[in-house]
């Protein structure tokens, strides 16, 4: 099918330009990007209609929490930390102003743990962890509790934003000031010597940081949304895995031949996982958790590592086998994995612990070490350049819709 | 004489089942002692484990199920029930696994909370699994919190009543360590959990892969391992040596595994060097004939 196998393809390309231009651009836009080291700055100030009908005026600062309420994936509202510059005019915030440790209650005014007044602006309420969507009531705190002052449900009515000053050029010349406006999804960047810059707010610069303030490229803000994405993918396989199984079985059933006894014992897997699964949830000493621990504790787990340890006897039998000195790169070999495995085992200090502290570069642990640390480290560091060179090529082929195998599409 | 010996090239499969069968079935009636050996891989994670601040978590990446517990299982007992009585707080995951995994591991922290009295949500918690690997552990870096909106019991991660260990918990800058434990844990952890390089990254695996950390750990990308079943015995051995009698031992694995294991090695070692000795007795013996 044409259709389908051009339509992988672009979702394919679409998927690799986003991932590969999130890798190669930077996270500010190039060109106008401003590079220098922190000075001062003037704080962005937010303009709230609170739900009470006030007008508060917040400065963005240390403390200043700005949050969203959004819907989780199973419907329940939950709040959303939002950055400065994704604030616009028009949107309905919560404005946590500040936090205080509780002190006392007296005369409508809230004290801090050192005696001060917490000052209350019109449209701001105390809260606490366990308050929940109402003010904390003082007649229940502790002395010491956590509060925070927030305005919530507040309407952003007007932005002011503020600006940094850097120094891009010699300290002595005015000329080398240069003071940069905020505004919408104007990223702030603190520079390090080494790895990838931080995206931090602004009042978080301190004098002396060396800063890269920008418009965003976006690609770095979508990297949850594509993460999520992706996850999402992984789930839908886990499904349609079985619902693949479900057809073949299904069929078997139907044609009633000799192997529809398997598809029947698919089946009954199925709803005993299913159950099992739901029950999981259940408290530890109900049935339900009892009927879920008996599926998977002794029903899956012992057949599951009964089928992994034939393992063992397999691996017995074929290193008798195939482990046998034709020459002397294999006598080599098998030198080397006596000592690795005799090192790794309790028998390799018990053969060569007697040598003493002197000689400890002797005890086979030791020799073992080495020959993993140096030898085979550097044999896997090229199995990996190679792999990874593979990989690459593997990528580009189907970034580029040039793998025509059916993963894209095409015939088996 | 060669001609007696030349029956070594062909033992009967059957031989050497029975007696890999007796070599790791006997060691569990006798109380058998062997002397350890700490390799530096195993005591470098233990001393990063050790030395976890309050204000940090250990970040447990468990995607043990029922083919790899032979070895995942000691390994992740012998760090939660480190964890639990060093009172170091944890939070457990799930990538890309069987969806059974989280399940296995909340029985071994259950099993660990009641010998030292540790509450669920206070002293660790199961975040249940996840997919996506590996753009989803970048995300765990940034914002745990927002990759698991909820935890395997069905709590919120914002709800700071039921779960107040994740009350100061984002993400990377957070985490004292990770600790992947699978049979083959996936190697992105280091590129995409924290591409700054702060979070010190061990491995937890089977044993028949560990030749693949070794160039990592030499490079400073993987602070260490616990290697196989070795591992899980060696990592015990360094909480007992520390901590003494306060560590309860009770039903811990790595110690027990290790001598079954060192016996069917031991097996296996027997028989390529019995065979090798056959081979050359055979041709000792053709040689002989012709004569």
């Amino acid at each position: 099918m044409v259709w389908r196998r051009r339509f992988i393809a672009a979702l394919t390309f679409l998927a690799g330009l986003y991932f590969l231009l999130e890798f190669i651009l930077p996270p500010t836009v190039p060109g106008s990007t401003h590079r220098g080291v922190f000075l001062e700055q003037l704080p962005t100030v937010l303009a709230l209609a609170t739900a009470d009908g006030e007008r508060l005026e917040v400065e963005v600062g240390p403390g200043v929490e700005l949050s969203m309420m959004v819907r989780d994936p199973t419907g329940k509202l939950q709040a959303k930390v939002q950055r400065t510059r994704e604030v616009s005019v028009g949107e309905t915030l919560s404005v946590r102003t500040r936090t205080f440790a509780f002190g006392s209650f007296r005369n409508g005014t809230f004290l801090d743990d050192k005696g001060g007044a917490v000052a209350l602006r019109p449209g701001e309420r105390v809260y606490s962890d366990d308050s929940g969507d109402r003010p904390a009531d003082p007649a229940q705190l502790a002395p010491g509790t956590p509060l925070r002052v927030e305005a919530r449900g507040a309407r952003v009515v007007g932005i002011r934003w503020g600006s940094l000053t850097l120094l891009d050029g010699p300290a002595g010349e005015a000329r080398s000031r240069r003071t940069v406006a905020l505004a919408p999804n104007i990223a702030v960047l603190r520079e390090k010597r080494k790895g990838t810059p931080d995206e931090i707010e602004p009042y978080e610069a301190r004098v002396g940081d060396l800063l890269a303030v920008g418009h965003t490229t976006f690609l770095r803000d979508q990297r949850d949304t594509a993460a999520q994405f992706n996850s999402v993918l992984g789930t839908l396989a886990l499904g349609m895995g079985l619902l693949s199984l479900g057809m073949v079985n299904g069929r078997k059933l139907r044609k009633r031949g000799e192997d529809r006894w398997v598809a029947v014992a698919f089946f009954v897997a199925v709803v005993l996982g299913v159950v099992a699964g739901v029950y999981k949830y259940y408290d530890p000493n109900t049935s339900e958790r009892s009927f879920s621990d008996a599926i998977v504790f002794k029903l899956i787990g012992p057949v599951g590592s009964t089928i992994f340890s034939l393992l063992a006897f397999y691996l017995a039998s074929a290193s008798y086998r195939a482990f046998r000195i034709r020459s002397a790169e294999a006598g080599l070999m098998m030198a080397t994995a006596l000592i690795v495995m005799l090192g790794q085992t309790p028998f390799g200090m018990y053969l060569t612990g007697w040598l003493g502290e002197q000689l400890k570069a002797l005890w086979l642990p030791n020799i073992a070490g080495w020959v993993l640390r140096v030898p085979n480290s550097a044999v896997v560091r090229g199995l990996i350049f190679g792999t990874m060179l593979g990989g690459i090529g593997t990528a580009l082929r189907y970034w580029l819709n040039l793998e025509k195998g059916s993963a894209m599409g095409g015939g088996d | 004489m060669w001609r007696r010996l030349a029956a070594l090239d062909r033992v009967p499969r059957q031989t050497i089942y029975l007696l890999m069968f007796l070599a790791c079935g006997l060691p569990f009636f006798f109380d058998v002692r062997l002397p350890l050996y700490v390799w530096p891989e195993t005591r470098a994670v233990f001393e990063v484990t050790d030395s976890t601040p309050p204000n940090k978590v250990v970040l447990i990446c468990s995607n043990r199920v029922q083919g790899s517990q032979g070895e995942n299982w000691p390994q992740y007992e012998a760090l939660v029930s480190h964890l639990m009585l060093r009172g170091i707080k944890f939070v457990v995951i799930a990538v890309d696994s069987d969806p059974l995994a989280p399940q296995f591991s909340e029985r071994v922290n259950e099993r660990q909370a009641a010998k030292y009295g540790r509450k669920y949500g206070v002293d660790w918690v199961n975040l249940g699994m996840v997919r996506g690997a590996p753009l989803i552990m970048a995300s765990i870096g940034r914002n745990i919190k927002a990759v698991f909106p909820r935890d395997y019991r069905g709590y919120s991660t914002n709800d700071a009543q039921k779960l107040p260990i994740l009350k100061n918990i984002t993400g990377a800058a957070d985490f004292q360590i990770l600790w992947a434990i699978e049979y083959q844990p996936s190697l992105d952890w280091m590129v995409w959990l924290d591409p700054a390089g702060r979070v010190p990254v061990a491995f937890g695996s089977a044993g028949i892969v560990t030749t693949s950390w070794y160039p990592y750990i030499s490079s400073g990308q993987m602070k260490g391992m616990m290697a196989g079943i070795r591992g899980a015995a060696e990592y015990e051995t360094l909480v007992r040596s520390k901590y003494g009698r306060a560590y309860d031992e009770e039903g811990l694995r790595g110690g027990r595994l290790l001598v079954p294991l060192a016996f069917g090695h031991l097996v296996i070692i027997s028989f390529i060097l019995l065979g090798n000795l056959g081979m050359i007795a055979k041709r000792r013996a053709a040689k002989e004939g012709r004569r």
